[in-house]
């Protein structure tokens, strides 16, 4: 399977993509990036339905991007409330939103601007569109961030803080085993403390740890602060196996993260995907095409609102092959009939 | 050997061979002697505080170690380690169910073949059952085609799988158990695949298997083969905590149940069980449905057990090193600062006879010389020294009572004298290494660990119960270096106990300071001797970070609530009136108890 990436100016965006999508979706939150995407677009035909996606229990700053985003994308936006506390309230309401959208249409198109979408919400309408998708592409948008945590020296940089809870991912329950042992796999990413603490709470039998291959983050100055974390996380863990992914190639991160699955055949298998979103989106395929794979969600108590990120002027476009959608078994997402 | 590089090294229990678990494992039933009889037991402890530990010694290749039996059979009991972990069984799509009728059925059945699965694996890893006959098998294979089978009709299976035949061997008849439940488990899972995304109702029909109705005839079954124990059964569930609300009641029904002759269930925590009701809203209590066991509790009541269990478990590590010194010579005191406050000592022993404060001149030596000497350190030489926390009993009271506290720090220690000692051996860790790790351990407990748990509650940080519990960890930490540098005759203070009531907020603000390891909490008889008190204890992890003294005698201070209200609101103020003499009660209320026995039992004697 090959994901097909390219990279972009925001400006270009319009201009370059080659094709009106049916349904666009995008997720505002408190950075300023959530725009940039729905800013490029907004004024060009490139677009039929939207959907504004945003977190209802947010700071007020998410609200009012929302707000601002459905405006800006005018009359056939629609704002879709998600609950980062509850991901069956984030799940239903998606799922009513995009019937709606969808209306009588089949085999449409979606683009979607994964930028701002936490890591959960990400995961949980990937696997909504999977039972959707039928011919026409998936185009993900993903906002290039000029800085994260803005101002701060890499080894002060933070994004979140804390771990409300853990979970499995709505959609990805795995097939675990009562009697295997278990294999945690985690894509680090600039949160060593969080990632520590998956740790200490699952205290798997086995742990694999990745981090982002040089050269692959979404800008060079990332890779700095992800290894900063590794390092330090990797201080703290006695025995841990490590591994290399992508942080861009949807393809690549998914081979990545099945190889090292298939290390361990006797284990259960939790994914922690904490890295880039689009390496999410393929831990998202690696689960799709093997069920025993668990993924797993630590909500951060905190975020580094106020300098979460500065926005870059580029933007990666990643178009996901057919291939990407199927699953390994004839198990099928099945479509709620009530809705 | 699996600690190679450090003997301090923490290992998950589960993953330690039998050997090597009972060579090191220290015996701690007699402190705990609940946990290895029949009976359910809840055991209530932080983490590290040593509870998987216990239940891997339980499980029965360790215990035939241990007893010196060669056959399974001769166990008192047959020990089933349930370990559960975070999102074994809390798989988010069982929130579909919630307030469903279903949701009861469906996580029983659930947590029973969990728990079932584990028992056939526990046959497979942890029973080493020879059977060179087959006689074994055979038996086995006789439960699999009769009761065994008859439970899995019963269940709903409408065509139940068929066992292997009588003459297949023990392990492939046990591995066919296996498979069965991780199949069934598999069977849920996928059920609650079809949920994620639906919000009506999905029709379940495989079959049900609760704990009555099958754990409990299929345990009573197995429990009555050859190989077997004659003993109970005891099903340990590590981690109860990781239970979903809805289990978690489960759970509790089951304890309800009071089976504990066949089957007991030993269920740990980590201070965070949901709850301790039933499936049926009925509350289970102690001692009438189970007994209960905190051990930070019994650890911090009882500091000389304590550290017979540390130095137990610290000979056995540097033996299996190699290392041929013991705790004490590993973990030396700073010399120089003992020999003047042995010299402190010696100076109040000579002066007992006019001015003792003691009955025996030894107490005055023992009470005054280390706060003389911290005292000394903060005048005249203010800034030019500092004391040192170094030495193994040091070390032992500073862990408060958590074996992991030990474990951590003297690993970083040994890591970092490793670093600089190339291939030398080790063979002690210097006084000075020993400060500074426990300093920043102090330091990382009260600032940044602190801060983290105040991230992690949004809604307590946002409700100010964590800035109140700051300012009453500084208020009351601040309050004891103040009256150990004082000339108050009883200087060691480490806790304070209610001399009325606590209103609802102080309590709350108390109660999280325990949740979190900066308080623990017990009870002593109250002032006027009619009944009983709560106290407080503060953490002596905090110690290094308020400069006081960890050691030997503790005394705890009666105070009123109004006086903690204070604390919380205002602790600099506090602080101050603690200097001035305000809300210290005279002097004879201020009661002494030793710790070297039991604190509180010593404290309600001298009172």
């Amino acid at each position: 399977m090959m994901s097909q990436n390219q990279i972009l100016k925001l400006s270009d965006l319009a201009k370059d993509v080659s094709r009106r999508f049916d349904i666009f979706i995008c997720s505002a939150s408190y950075e300023e990036r959530c725009k940039s995407v729905a800013n490029a677009l907004a004024d060009h035909q490139i677009v039929g339905k939207r959907l504004v996606c945003f977190n209802q229990k947010s700071s007020s700053a998410v609200a009012s991007n929302a707000e601002y985003l459905t405006n800006r994308l005018g009359s056939n936006a629609e704002q879709v409330l998600l609950d980062k506390t509850s991901p069956l309230v984030t799940a239903d309401n998606l799922q009513r939103a995009l019937s709606r959208a969808e209306g009588d249409g089949n085999d449409l198109s979606y683009l979607v601007d994964i930028t701002t979408f936490t890591h959960e919400a990400l995961l949980i309408l990937l696997r909504l569109l999977q039972s959707r998708v039928k011919r026409s592409p998936v185009v993900l948008a993903y906002a290039v961030a000029e800085e994260y945590s803005v101002g701060l020296p890499p080894e002060q940089k933070w994004l979140s803080k804390g771990i409300t809870d853990i979970r499995s991912v709505l959609g990805y329950p795995g097939d675990s085993k009562p009697s295997r042992k278990s294999h945690l796999i985690i894509l680090v990413g600039f949160e060593f403390d969080r990632a520590e603490r998956l740790i200490d709470e699952y205290q798997p039998h086995v742990i694999s740890l990745g981090f982002g291959q040089p050269g692959s983050a979404t800008a060079t100055q990332h890779e700095q602060i992800n290894r900063l974390a590794f390092a330090q996380l990797a201080s703290k863990v006695s025995k841990y196996k490590e591994f290399e992914f992508s942080c861009v190639d949807v393809a690549a991160v998914e081979a990545a993260v099945s190889v090292q699955a298939s290390l361990f055949p006797d284990c259960n298998v939790i994914v922690a995907p904490m890295n880039t979103k689009l390496s999410t989106v393929g831990v998202a395929g690696a689960a799709f095409r093997n069920i025993e794979i668990q993924l797993c969600y630590a909500s951060a108590s905190l975020y580094n609102v106020e300098g979460y990120s500065k926005p870059g002027d580029k933007c990666i476009l990643a178009t996901l092959p057919r291939e990407y959608w199927k699953s390994a078994s004839t198990i099928k997402a099945p479509r709620d009939p009530s809705v | 050997m699996s600690f190679q590089d450090n003997p301090f090294g923490v290992q998950t229990p589960e993953d330690i061979q039998a050997p090597e678990v009972v060579d090191l494992f220290v015996d701690v039933f007699s402190d705990f002697y609940n946990v290895p009889n029949p009976g359910h037991t809840f055991l209530n402890g932080p983490r590290g505080s040593g509870k998987s530990m216990m239940f891997r010694y339980l499980e029965p290749d360790c215990q035939l170690i241990r007893s010196g039996q060669s056959e399974l059979r001769e166990l008192e009991f047959y020990a089933v380690y349930v370990p559960i972990k975070n999102t074994d069984l809390k798989v988010t799509e069982l929130e579909r169910l919630e307030n469903k009728h279903a949701s009861v059925v469906l996580n029983e059945h659930f947590l029973t073949v969990f728990t079932a699965a584990r028992v056939f694996a526990s046959l497979r890893d942890r029973a080493c059952i020879e059977d060179p006959t087959g006689d074994h098998a055979h038996c086995f294979g006789t439960y699999l085609k009769g009761p065994f089978y008859k439970l899995l009709l019963k269940a709903g299976f409408s065509t139940a799988p068929q066992p292997p035949s009588k003459e297949s061997d023990l392990p492939t008849q046990i591995q066919w158990c296996i498979d069965l439940f991780d199949e069934l488990s598999s069977s849920v899972i996928a059920y609650l695949r079809h949920l994620s995304f639906r919000r009506t109702a999905f029709p379940y029909d495989g079959p049900l298997c609760g704990y009555l109705d099958f754990l409990l005839p299929m345990l009573r079954e197995l429990k009555v083969l050859p190989f077997m124990p004659r003993g109970p059964i005891y099903l340990l569930l590590d981690d109860a905590d990781n239970l979903n609300e809805t289990q978690t009641k489960i759970l509790n029904s089951w304890v309800f149940c009071r089976t504990s002759a066949q089957v007991s269930l030993k269920i740990s925590t980590q201070l965070n069980y949901k709850t301790f009701r039933t499936s049926t809203n009925q509350r289970i209590d102690s001692p009438h449905d189970y007994t209960e066991i905190d051990i930070s509790t019994v650890y911090a009541s009882s500091k000389s057990r304590y550290s017979g269990r540390v130095e137990e478990i610290v000979r056995r590590r540097l033996k299996r090193h190699h290392v041929g010194v013991g705790p004490k010579e590993f973990f030396p005191a700073y010399e120089k600062q003992e020999e003047a406050i042995k010299q402190i000592g010696v100076s109040y022993i000579a002066k007992w006879a006019t001015e003792g404060r003691g009955s025996r001149p030894r107490d005055d030596a023992n009470r005054y010389a280390r706060p003389d000497f911290i005292k000394d350190l903060g005048g005249v030489k203010k800034g030019s020294s500092k004391y040192r926390y170094a030495g193994f009993e040091q070390l032992v009271y500073l862990s408060s009572g958590v074996i992991r506290y030990f474990l951590e720090p003297a690993s970083r220690m040994y890591a970092e004298v490793q670093s600089i000692s190339g291939d030398q051996p080790i063979t002690y860790i210097d006084s000075a290494i020993q400060d500074r790790v426990v300093r920043e351990e102090a330091e990382r407990f009260m600032v940044a660990e602190f801060d983290k748990l105040s991230e992690e509650n949004v809604e307590l940080r946002q409700s100010g119960k964590f800035s109140q519990l700051r300012n009453l960890i500084h208020a009351l930490g601040g309050a004891f270096h103040e009256i150990l540098i004082s000339d108050r005759s009883e200087r060691r203070v480490f806790s304070v106990a209610f001399s009325d009531a606590p209103d609802r907020d102080v309590l709350m603000v108390f109660k999280l300071g325990v949740q979190y390891g900066y308080f623990h909490e017990a009870s002593i008889g109250n002032k006027d001797g009619t009944g009983r008190t709560r106290m407080f204890v503060l953490s002596r992890r905090l110690a290094p970070f308020f400069t006081l003294d960890p050691t030997g005698f503790a005394g705890y201070w009666f105070v009123t609530n109004a006086a903690m209200r204070e604390a919380i609101m205002r602790p600099k103020s506090f602080i101050a009136s603690i200097s001035k003499g305000d809300f210290l009660e005279d002097s004879g209320q201020l009661v002494l108890f030793d710790g070297e026995t039991s604190e509180y039992a010593e404290s309600e004697k001298e009172e």
